[in-house]
C-alpha cells in the first residue's frame, strides 16, 4: 500500500514536471511585416451572415491572399478571452482581429499589435480614429462605430430636450401622464461606465485627460455624476433603472412606460417595427443626447481592426483592412450588416438617409462622440467605475465621496499598469 | 475537486479489507496480496497519469504561478507570498473578505434549505401512492435545467416588473439592492438543487427495510419516533454524502450570481473574484493565488465537515480498524 502510494505520487510529479517544462518553452516568434499570403480574420459572431459575402468579394480578387473568417462568440467578454488567450500564448492563429474600441490600449501595451501608421484614416470620424490610437500611434483601424441616442415620445413632447435642464422640465409632462421620465443603462456593468462617462463628457469634463491623468476631481465630473444621482433623488429616473441594461430599458420604453430613453441605434428598428410588441411604434423620435449646456457627447461604441504581431502576412492584412475601410465595403457594412460605418461621407448620402431614417442624427451624435478612456487595465478601470457609481446612484455614497474615491483608485490603476 | 474527494473514498473503504486478509491466513495469500497490489497499480496507472495531467498539473501550476507577479510587458518575477498578502491584508482584502462572506452565506443558507426541502421531497417520494413515478420525474425537472438557463429564467421572474412583484403586490428591486438580491439567489439555487438532495436521500431511504418499521410499530413507536430513531440514523450516510456534494458545489457558486446580478449589490462570490482577476483583469498571479485560497478554503470546510458530521459514517465503513 505504501509503495503504491509513493509510486503514484512519483508518477504524478514526473508527469507534472514534464508538462511544466514543455509549457514554459512556448511563445511565438515575430511575424513578417511585408509578407503576403492567406490570412485569418477573427471577429465576433456575424448574425446577418453577410460579412462572409464581403470577404468572398476580396477572395475573388486575391486568389493568393485568401481571407479565412473565424467567428468568435457573440459576447464581447468571450471574444476578448479568446483573443487574449491566443495572443498571450503567441499562437498566431489570427492575423487580423476585430477589437472592441476599449481594448486598444490593453492589447497595444502588451505588445501584441502591429502599428498601423500607413493605414489611411482620411474621411473617417476623428473620434473613431482616436479610439484605435494608443500613445499617439494607430494600433487598431476603425471598422464600425456606434453612438447613443435620446429616444423620446413624439406624442408627448414636441421637441427633444437639448440640455439637462430642459430634460428635467419635460419630466413634468411624464409626471402628468403618470409614466417615468428618463432611463439609460444604469445596472452595475459596462453599460454604467458608458452612461457615466457620457454624463461627464456631456458636462464638458473627462475621465482621463490627454496626458493620462484621471480628472474626476473637477466641477465638470461632479456635474455629470449629479445629473444621474439627482435624477434618482428627484424621481426623474425611476428607482428600478438601477436594474436596467439595454433590453430592460428598451422594454420599458416600448411598453409606453418611459418618456425618454438613452440607448443605441438598434432600438430604433425594434421599437418602430410594425406588429412588434411596441405600443409606441409610430410615436418615436430620436435626437442626440442632451448635455449640461447644449448637445451632449455620446460615448463611442464599435469595433476596430488590428493586426497580430505574430502574423506572417502583415502586408496582406493591411491591404485587407484598407479594403474593409473603402467606401464600398463600408456601405455594405451599413446596408447588409446593419452596423454604423466609420466613413463620414456615407452619412450624407441622400439615398441611404432615406432608407435609414436615423442616419442624420447618428452623424450628429458621432461628430460629438468621445471614446471611452484609454486605459491599459481597462477592465479593472471600468469595473471600478461601475461599482462606485452604482453605489452613488443607490444613495449609499455621496457624490463627493464617490468622485474622490474614484479619482485616487483610478489613478492607482492607471499608474500601476 | 469532487473527483479528489470521491477518489479517497474507495481507498479508505478498500484498505481495511486488504489489511485484514493477511491476519487471517498465513504466508502465500500475503504474497499474493502484494502481487495483486502491484498488478492493481499497473491497472490504475493510466488513470493516475491522466489525473495527474488534467488535475495535478493545473493545480500545481496555479500554485507556482501564484508566487509570481503580473507586471506588464516583461516576464513575471518571483515575489514569494506577496500576492497572498495583498489579497488577505492589502489592497484586495476588502473584496476578498466580502466575497468569502458571501460564499459562506450562500453555502450555509442554501444547504440548510435544500436539505430540509430535499428531505421532505424524498420522504414523499418514498411512499407508495398513485402517480409516484410522475412526481419523481417532475421533481427532477429543475435539476435537469442548466444553471445558466435557470439563472436567466429567475432573473426575469425577479424583474422589477416581473411575476414575483406582481404576485406579492410589491415593488422590490430584487436585483437592485443587497438583501433582496441575496435571498433571490438563495431561492433560485434552492429551487434548482433541492431535487439533487432529494434524489440522493431517496436512494438512502430505499435501502431501509420495511421490516424495521414494522417491528418499531409493533413496539408502539409513533411516526415521529420512527422518523428520528429509524429513518434519520439509517439514512444518515446518504444525507452526509448528499450534503458534502452540495457543499463542495455551492462553495464554487458562480453562474447564478454572475448572471443574476453580475456581482452587484455585494453578491460577488470567490469564484467570481477568481474569474474577474485572472481573465477579466489579466492578473494571472493574483488570480492563481485566489484560486489556491479558494481550493484551501473548500478543502478545510470539507475536512471539518467530514470530521464533525461524517465521522461515524466513515468509521463505520472502516470497521474495526
Amino acid at each position: 500500500m505504501k509503495i503504491t502510494r509513493i509510486l503514484a505520487t512519483g508518477a504524478v510529479f514526473t508527469v507534472a514536471a514534464g508538462l511544466m517544462a514543455g509549457c514554459s518553452s512556448s511563445g511565438g516568434g515575430e511575424g513578417s511585416a511585408d509578407g503576403r499570403g492567406p490570412i485569418t480574420f477573427a471577429q465576433g459572431k456575424d448574425t446577418t451572415g453577410k460579412l462572409q459575402s464581403l470577404i468572398d468579394d476580396w477572395n475573388a480578387d486575391h486568389p493568393d491572399e485568401e481571407v479565412k473568417f473565424v467567428e468568435l462568440p457573440e459576447s464581447a467578454d468571450e471574444q476578448r478571452t479568446a483573443l487574449v488567450q491566443d495572443f498571450q500564448a503567441g499562437a498566431g492563429t489570427y492575423d487580423v482581429a476585430g477589437l472592441d474600441v476599449v481594448w486598444t490600449a490593453e492589447f497595444a501595451a502588451r505588445d501584441w499589435l502591429v502599428p498601423l501608421d500607413d493605414i489611411d484614416t482620411d474621411g473617417l470620424f476623428p473620434s473613431t480614429v482616436a479610439s484605435g490610437t494608443y500613445d499617439g500611434t494607430l494600433f487598431a483601424a476603425p471598422y464600425n462605430t456606434n453612438a447613443g441616442f435620446l429616444y423620446y415620445r413624439t406624442d408627448l413632447v414636441d421637441q427633444a430636450p437639448t440640455t439637462w435642464a430642459e430634460l428635467a422640465e419635460d419630466c413634468e409632462i411624464a409626471k402628468a401622464n403618470s409614466i417615468n421620465c428618463y432611463a439609460g443603462q444604469l445596472a452595475q456593468y459596462e453599460g454604467l461606465t458608458v452612461n457615466f462617462s457620457e454624463a461627464v463628457n456631456s458636462a464638458g469634463g473627462s475621465i482621463v485627460d490627454s496626458t493620462g491623468k484621471v480628472t474626476l476631481d473637477t466641477p465638470e465630473a461632479r456635474a455629470g455624476l449629479e445629473f444621474l444621482v439627482n435624477g434618482f433623488a428627484d424621481g426623474d429616473i425611476p428607482a428600478e433603472a438601477v436594474t436596467y441594461q439595454e433590453e430592460e430599458g428598451r422594454r420599458a420604453f416600448q411598453s409606453g412606460g418611459l418618456l425618454f430613453l438613452r440607448n443605441w441605434p438598434y432600438v430604433y428598428g425594434l421599437a418602430t417595427q410594425e406588429g412588434g410588441d411596441s405600443v409606441v411604434q409610430d410615436k418615436i423620435g430620436i435626437a442626440p443626447i442632451p448635455g449640461e449646456n447644449g448637445a451632449g457627447a455620446s460615448t463611442l461604441g464599435g469595433y476596430n481592426l488590428a493586426i497580430a504581431k505574430t502574423s506572417d502576412h502583415q502586408q496582406t492584412a493591411k491591404d485587407f483592412i484598407t479594403f474593409l475601410e473603402s467606401e464600398d465595403a463600408q456601405r455594405s457594412i451599413l446596408t447588409d450588416l446593419g452596423l454604423p460605418p466609420v466613413r463620414s461621407s456615407l452619412y450624407d448620402d441622400s439615398e441611404l438617409q432615406e432608407s435609414i431614417p436615423y442616419l442624420a442624427t447618428l452623424k450628429e451624435a458621432l461628430e460629438n462622440a468621445v471614446a471611452r478612456p484609454q486605459a491599459v487595465s481597462y477592465n479593472e478601470f471600468s469595473k471600478t467605475i461601475s461599482e462606485d457609481v452604482y453605489k452613488a446612484l443607490q444613495g449609499d455614497a455621496s457624490v463627493d465621496e464617490t468622485l474622490s474615491g474614484l479619482q485616487s483608485k483610478l489613478q492607482d490603476i492607471a499608474e500601476g499598469s | 475537486m469532487t473527483t479528489n474527494i470521491t477518489d479517497t473514498q474507495p481507498s479508505t473503504n478498500g484498505s481495511p479489507g486488504r489489511s485484514s486478509k493477511p491476519a487471517m491466513s498465513p504466508a502465500t495469500p500475503a504474497r499474493r496480496a502484494r502481487g495483486d497490489g502491484r498488478f492493481a497499480l499497473w491497472l490504475v496507472l493510466p488513470t493516475l497519469l491522466v489525473l495527474a495531467a488534467v488535475i495535478g498539473y493545473p493545480v500545481l501550476r496555479a500554485v507556482v504561478r501564484s508566487l509570481y507577479d503580473d507586471r506588464l510587458g516583461r516576464d513575471p518575477s518571483f515575489i514569494g507570498l506577496d500576492n497572498y498578502a495583498s489579497i488577505l491584508f492589502g489592497g484586495g482584502a476588502e473584496k476578498f473578505w466580502a466575497a468569502l462572506g458571501n460564499t459562506l452565506f450562500f453555502s450555509f443558507t442554501t444547504v440548510v434549505f435544500e436539505l430540509l426541502i430535499g428531505m421532505t421531497l424524498a420522504l414523499v417520494m418514498n411512499r407508495a401512492f398513485k402517480g409516484r413515478g410522475i412526481v419523481r420525474a417532475v421533481v427532477l425537472v429543475p435539476w435537469a435545467i442548466p444553471t445558466a438557463v435557470a439563472a436567466v429564467l429567475w432573473k426575469w421572474t425577479f424583474d422589477a416588473n416581473g411575476i414575483v412583484n406582481h404576485l406579492l403586490g410589491s415593488q422590490i428591486l430584487w436585483t437592485g439592492s443587497e438583501w433582496p438580491a441575496k435571498w433571490a439567489i438563495v431561492f433560485a439555487d434552492t429551487w434548482k438543487t433541492a431535487p439533487f438532495i432529494a434524489l440522493l436521500v431517496l436512494a438512502g431511504l430505499q435501502t431501509i427495510s420495511q421490516e424495521v418499521y414494522e417491528a418499531a410499530r409493533v413496539d408502539g413507536a409513533g411516526p415521529i419516533r420512527r422518523f428520528f430513531s429509524i429513518t434519520l440514523p439509517l439514512a444518515r450516510p446518504a444525507i452526509v454524502v448528499a450534503v458534502l456534494f452540495r457543499l463542495l458545489d455551492v462553495l464554487r457558486i458562480y453562474d447564478l450570481p454572475q448572471i443574476f446580478t453580475n456581482g452587484a449589490n455585494n453578491t460577488r462570490t470567490l469564484s467570481m473574484l477568481v474569474v474577474e482577476e485572472s481573465i477579466g483583469n489579466l492578473h494571472v498571479g493574483v488570480g492563481s493565488a485566489l484560486s489556491t485560497l479558494t481550493f484551501l478554503i473548500v478543502f478545510i470546510i470539507a475536512f471539518i465537515y467530514i470530521r464533525l458530521l461524517g465521522a461515524r459514517v466513515m468509521s463505520s465503513a472502516n470497521g474495526a480498524s
